[in-house]
């Protein structure tokens, strides 16, 4: 457990003094910035507003930056020979991983909360659903830690940071958008149960409209210690490979 | 040593790589197999043939190299990497179990501020008592996943409230054509509430279809199409209606003909279970059993028998929807005369009585000045909700007497005005004058002044009787009720009348205001999110790397 | 301390280890000498349990490097060939991170002791990425013994220093060799003559000789090459003839202001030579050993066990 704070601490730390973080989180806010705008002015004299917008945004976009932000965790290491070090150390595989894990967890809560300047501007507008908005968040935030525990699975598999960005990205979009399964493909129950797997079904349809379902809550966790396990396996594989 | 390294510079195929390259050309194709196994779901002729090249190959390298198969599968990486891929399977099985057992638990929490995903509490004893188990089927195609997604958890409100007297069954229409067909559905989505028959099956024979978004909004595409829990809560109040419910309607006294010009109320109320007869008065009196009574403008005056046997009826408790029309014709004598035996039980026992007038309403001239379109409407009241967003239908009455209601009702008695005129409006008491000018109305001393009641509803609050009074007829007749809200209010009358949907109300949905904020809030709003938000946090990054960078 | 049995490690085709057997006593400074790609890096990591052996079994302090990786590592302080630091962490917070994650307890004052031990302390709140390439040398290396291992395994740690740094980093590993056993290569034959107790030497994957830095010269060096320098001497030839005909000489080559003079395998002419010298009545102005670079011995030494060229 200590050596899981130590290490989540570093990476923690590394975030905050890396310009790159910042940069990501300066587009993040941009685009979310933009397209949160764009459909408060739709719904201007139309619709009430939607506490959970800002947020299925994010989590949309959470595809995209997600693996930039996780790509160095073991990439980096092992490229830069740090690895090696980390290896060396008494310390356990899975201490190395979920130090990693959290650090990148932490920094993303950090990201998605600076969003509670968009929830209290609409509050000031339109008072909305609060309860919405917190089952919302707490979804945002389970989505995001799957996505980081996806996004370090790739990390662990490559050397290259680039790469690694690159297949977390693919598998991140492949998910999220395996709600649309049931358009292309025939076998209706493969098609419900490939469904069943994607992020936007087990997110935009259930915490986003405000209910938090004990299976969904289970799938996200499910993900993230399904993938944090087999991260571990791929940093342990080098003890034997 | 030396011939490996041949091998190597020249890439001359021996016996280890051939068999080498087999393995993994085999493992490559039974991966394939599986995929095309699941994809299709059935043995296709891919699946069958990267099947066989999958084991050949395997086979291959176990000839070719059995030293290698051996030590593949038995040393130090097959152990540690078969078990790296155990664990990782053993720990996602635990989750997918856990995750069954999570789906099927159905435990959610609702953290909507209005409880859209809690079953309301009055429904919930509607679902917990219903008489006969049922269940609900719900049709999605494949391309609905989303909107099933969406919806399940609302229909998991009624099957989680009762699991033993609720089944949820969901059935795609594509892959269950004749089931479908069963059910009368030709789209690809549709929800379903049956008792279940003996067998387990349900009965088709007591089915009633959940009305969805676009029974009311036609133009709603299908993706867009919803229901709520109030519609599926009224389906089954539906179902459970059938049989139970039974309205009769008056004859012989030269009212509506229910079987050639109102066959479209008479249906209607059949459709949602109620059971619809004839009685008539002058022979016997109301059964019992009987849920309502409506009066559909008769020509000749009721009896003083027959005003005695309504009369027992609504002293029992009973509920009465009259209709009245106004003497345009001669022959048009019901509740007409002074002394009417009707007329006078109804002034004294309910304090309403009819004014004997013909309306003419100047602000709501619709093709004649006979056509009266209600302007006023009591807000709220059950028979004028059109939908949930509390908007109200707004009839046309074509040619209408109004009533007068009296200052002091009789004790125990409500009496409110649910349609009025507006105050412009007058009620021309002289009917002969009216014959011979029909294309001239002009407000007179001698008529009465608006705002006329059109529609009254007086309860007993003591015997929990219902009247409703109609100053016209001809809107709920086949050619004039499908327009001007006409089938709205019809059915609200009814549900008014037998208290049918009164145990479901629901606080509506969709009741948060539209945003509306001049647009320098939303200026303001963009400023701060695309630009101070940002830019701030561009400004901690640069001044962080310009601190970093002097050390 | 440290044992290690008949070690293979096999990259794909690549054998990098072929069976090497060793082992260093406690308080031991034991040398690694060979060139690049000889295996040194590879044997450290499988010491340290960063990757295993393909065969054969590694020990140290008692404990197997596979089985028992956990036990090692606590007890091995290991300074890898490519150093491995993090740019954006202060030289201090980096080696008080890696004393909290070996558990040492007072990390951040003892991290400044080991920055005191390699002379970083002056340098210890700035960030990594601007020193310089021996400083960061020497930040690796109080990496490596912040927590006071038993057992130092340094990878090449003069790699990169300049020579004032490269001596003190070599005193360094003295002064800790009294107290730890420590593991060190390097392909500089001076260093580990200065530095080490022992010397191994491995070559292509194989162990090539293991003895005291003195044995191995002498053993290497009596069949070496001098250096002779004769005044008084009628011509170059003539002397070069009288040479030749010594004892032992294989072959004399005249040089511009001397003779290169190839004794036989394991024979000392030394001796020989200066008394023929004397006795030929010329004067001897110089007699001393050829310097043998690293690849000579290597030549010498696969040639001396007759190891045909392999891959």
């Amino acid at each position: 457990m200590r050596h899981i704070w130590i290490i989540f601490r570093r990476e923690l730390g590394q975030y905050f003094s890396s310009p790159i973080a910042y940069f990501v989180a300066f587009a993040v806010l941009l685009l979310t910035g933009f397209t949160f705008n764009d459909d408060l002015a739709m719904r201007n004299g139309r619709a009430p507003v939607d506490p959970a917008l800002p947020l299925i945004y994010l989590a949309q976009f959470s595809v995209f930056f997600v693996p930039l932000l996780t790509m160095r965790l073991l990439a980096e290491e092992n490229r830069e020979g740090t690895l090696e070090l980390l290896m060396t150390l008494p310390l356990q595989d899975y201490q190395i991983v979920l130090g990693k894990f959290f650090g990148a967890w932490a920094y993303y809560t950090v990201l998605i909360s600076l969003t509670i300047v968009h929830q209290a501007l609409m509050l000031w507008l339109n008072p909305a659903d609060l309860g919405i908005a917190f089952s919302a968040y707490l979804g945002l935030w389970l989505f995001g830690g799957a996505s980081i525990a996806v996004g370090m699975f790739f990390s662990a598999l490559n050397e290259n940071q680039i790469v690694a960005a690159f297949l977390g990205m693919a598998a991140l979009l492949i998910l999220w958008q395996a709600d649309l399964v049931g358009n292309v493909l025939n076998n209706r129950p493969l098609a419900e149960f490939i469904r069943s797997l994607s992020f936007q079904s087990n997110y935009s349809y259930s915490f986003a409209i405000g209910i938090v379902r004990f299976d969904h809550t289970v799938f996200f966790l499910g993900v993230m210690g399904t993938l944090l396990l087999a991260t571990t396996q791929v940093v342990q594989s080098r003890r034997w490979r | 040593m030396a011939s490996e390294q041949k091998s190597q510079r020249t890439i001359i195929l021996d016996r280890l790589s051939v068999a080498r390259w087999s393995s993994t050309l085999g493992a490559v194709a039974l991966v394939i197999a599986l995929v095309a196994l699941l994809a299709s779901g059935e043995l296709s002729p891919v699946v069958v043939v990267s099947a066989l090249i999958g084991m050949s190959g395997l086979g291959l390298w176990m000839t070719l190299a059995p030293e290698d198969f051996r030590s593949t599968l038995t040393g130090r990486r097959a152990v540690y990497g078969s078990n790296s891929v155990l664990i990782i399977l053993l720990f996602v099985g635990i989750v997918l179990i856990v995750y069954a057992m999570a789906a099927r638990s159905g435990i959610a929490a609702d953290f909507t501020s209005r409880g859209y995903y809690t079953l309301k509490a009055n429904i919930r004893p509607v679902i917990e008592q219903l008489s006969r188990p049922i269940q609900i089927t719900a049709f999605y195609s494949r391309r609905l996943l989303t909107n099933q997604a969406l919806e399940s958890p609302i229909l998991r409100l009624f099957s989680d409230a009762a699991p033993n007297k609720v089944r949820l069954v969901y059935a795609d229409p594509d892959v269950q054509p004749i089931l479908a067909r069963q059910f009368g559905l030709d789209s690809a989505y549709g929800i379903f509430v049956s008792y279940l028959s003996a067998d387990g099956t349900p009965d088709l024979n007591f089915t009633v279809r959940v009305l969805t978004a676009r029974d009311r909004m036609p133009n709603l595409p299908l993706e867009e199409d919803h229901v709520n829990e109030r519609w599926i809560a009224e389906a089954i109040l539906q179902l459970e209606a059938r049989g139970k419910y039974r309205v009769l309607f008056s004859v012989g006294n030269g009212e509506v003909n229910l079987d050639s010009d109102a066959t479209g109320i008479r249906d209607g109320l059949r459709n949602v279970g109620i059971q619809v007869a004839t009685i008539d008065l002058s022979r016997e009196g109301v059964p019992q059993g009987t849920t309502a009574l409506v009066i559909l403008a008769p020509v000749r005056d009721f009896t003083q028998e027959m005003a005695d046997r309504i009369a027992a009826y609504l002293g029992s408790g009973g509920k009465v929807l009259i209709m009245a029309e106004p003497a345009y014709r001669s022959d048009i004598r019901f509740m007409q005369a002074e002394d009417s035996p009707l007329a006078k039980y109804l002034w004294q026992a309910w304090g309403i009585r009819p004014n004997r007038d013909i309306v003419f309403d100047p602000l709501s001239y619709n093709e004649t000045q006979y056509y009266v379109r209600a302007a006023q409407y009591l807000e709220g009241h059950p028979i004028v909700q059109k939908d949930q967003t509390g908007s109200a239908a707004r009839p046309l009455f074509p040619i209408a007497q109004s009533w007068q209601i009296a200052t002091e009702p009789p004790a125990d008695v409500v009496v409110r005005r649910i349609y009025t005129t507006s105050p412009e409006a007058f009620g021309k008491l002289d009917l002969r004058e009216v014959a011979r000018n029909p294309d001239r109305a002009i407000r007179e001393a001698a008529d009465l002044p608006g705002p006329l009641t059109l529609v009254a509803a007086a309860e007993n609050l003591r015997t929990q009787a219902r009247l409703l009074l109609v100053g016209d007829a001809d809107w709920v007749t086949n050619d004039l009720i499908v327009a001007f809200d006409g089938q709205i209010l019809w059915t609200n009358m009814i549900d008014w009348l037998t208290a049918f949907l009164e145990r479901v109300t629901i606080e509506p949905a969709f009741g948060q205001l539209p945003l509306s904020v001049p647009s320098r809030d939303l200026e303001l709003t963009a400023f701060i999110t695309v630009g101070v938000l940002p830019t701030a946090v561009l400004l901690v990054g640069l001044w962080v790397w310009w601190r970093r960078s002097r050390r | 301390m440290i044992t290690v049995e008949s070690l293979t490690k096999r990259y794909g085709r690549f054998m990098a280890l072929r069976g090497i057997s060793f082992q260093a006593e406690s308080g031991e400074i034991l040398g690694f000498l060979g060139p690049n790609g000889a295996g040194k890096t590879t044997t450290m990591r499988i010491l340290t349990g960063y990757m295993p052996p393909t065969s054969g079994r590694a020990s140290v302090a008692g404990y197997d490097v596979f089985t028992d990786s956990l036990e090692v590592r606590k007890r091995v302080g290991y300074l890898p060939e490519t150093v491995p630091l993090y740019p954006d962490m202060t030289v201090h917070g980096y080696v008080k991170y890696v004393a909290e994650l070996r558990g040492v307890p007072h990390a951040a004052s003892r991290a400044d002791d080991v920055l005191r031990i390699v002379g970083m302390h002056t340098r210890r709140d700035s960030l990594i990425r601007n020193i310089s390439k021996g400083m960061r040398q020497r930040v690796g290396l109080a990496q490596a013994l912040v927590h006071d291992p038993q057992v130092l395994i340094l990878d090449e740690p003069t790699i990169g220093l300049d020579p004032r740094q490269t001596l003190e980093v070599r005193d360094l590993v003295r002064s800790l060799g009294r107290t730890h056993t420590i593991m060190f290569s390097t392909h500089i034959l001076s260093e580990a003559e200065q530095v080490c107790d022992r010397v191994a030497i491995i070559h292509r994957g194989e162990l090539v000789a293991i003895d005291k830095p003195e044995t191995l010269r002498d053993q290497l060096q009596k069949g070496a090459r001098l250096f002779v320098r004769v005044g008084k001497a009628e011509s170059a030839e003539t002397v070069r003839k009288t040479l030749q005909n010594v004892t032992g000489v294989a072959s004399v080559t005249v040089l511009n202001d001397g003779f290169s003079v190839e004794a036989r395998r394991g024979v000392d002419v030394r001796p020989r030579l200066a008394s023929v010298i004397i006795s030929a009545g010329w004067e001897l102005l110089e007699l001393r050993p050829l310097a043998m670079s690293l690849e000579d011995i290597f030549l010498e030494l696969t040639v001396r066990e007759g190891a045909d060229e392999r891959l």
